[in-house]
């Protein structure tokens, strides 16, 4: 045995807050296809188009977003640190999933029974 | 109280402010402290995606917007989670530069809580009712 599992541990941190990002980024863009079905099993008006267009915005945005942040990460574990607070990077993904959470309302008010 | 929600937003948005105290601590805390946040997030989300699966999916129910009102329930406890998760994530990134305990929260006991009821409150609508 080379190493003490504790420091594995140690250097598969920022790898598995990498993947973490990933599996945000799944959940977002599944939210996102939910509300879009929604829309597609209900029907709906102009607002509900325009809501269901927004979230799909907003998840791209979300998207980008995570993806920044990974691709921070990569370049910080390429290079052996050192390694960047997350920043406003929080606040901004609650943000939109707020957002979201608002405009999904819409859709379900908007849309038809 | 307006004051203190207002400088707790600020802190969420202005990361600055949280630098500006204690000592910068070891990356892995503040790496561990963002995998909380986001998984936190994760169950809002799914929380939002299960209310808009209900919306979808769930046939009309003959007691009127019963159907519509689980699903709204639903999206508000997820964003509500989401924004405690920033909350948390930020005073959690303090306390740890400032060497200070981790913030203790009510709030999993109370989500659980929300959901166990909820739960009940389906299984009751299906008895009484015949359908979800």
């Amino acid at each position: 045995v080379s190493e003490a599992p504790e420091s594995r541990g140690v250097e598969s941190q920022p790898h598995r807050t990498r993947l973490a990002w990933r599996r945000t980024s799944a959940a977002l863009v599944t939210s996102g296809l939910l509300a879009a079905a929604v829309l597609l099993h209900r029907g709906g008006n102009f607002v509900a188009v325009l809501a269901v267009t927004a979230i799909l915005a907003l998840t791209y945005c979300g998207l980008r977003l995570s993806s920044r942040r990974v691709e921070a990460l990569d370049q910080a574990i390429a290079a052996g640190g050192p390694y960047e607070r997350a920043g406003r990077t929080p606040a901004a993904l609650v943000t939109l999933v707020a957002v979201n959470a608002l405009l999904a309302i819409v859709v379900i008010v908007a849309s038809g029974r | 109280l307006n004051q203190h929600v207002f400088s707790a937003i600020r802190q969420w948005f202005d990361p600055r402010r949280i630098d500006e105290v204690g000592a910068t601590p070891d990356y892995r805390f503040s790496l561990a402290n963002e995998r909380t946040f986001l998984a936190w997030i994760r169950t809002g989300l799914a929380l939002i995606a299960g209310g808009l699966g209900v919306a979808a999916f769930v046939p009309s129910h003959k007691w009127g917007y019963v159907r519509e009102v689980m699903a709204i329930v639903l999206i508000l406890l997820g964003a509500s989670v989401a924004i405690r998760a920033v909350d948390h994530w930020a005073r959690s990134e303090r306390a740890i530069r400032l060497g200070q305990p981790l913030p203790r929260s009510r709030f999993p006991a109370l989500l659980a809580l929300a959901v166990a009821v909820g739960a009940a409150l389906i299984v009751v609508l299906i008895l009484v009712t015949g359908q979800p």
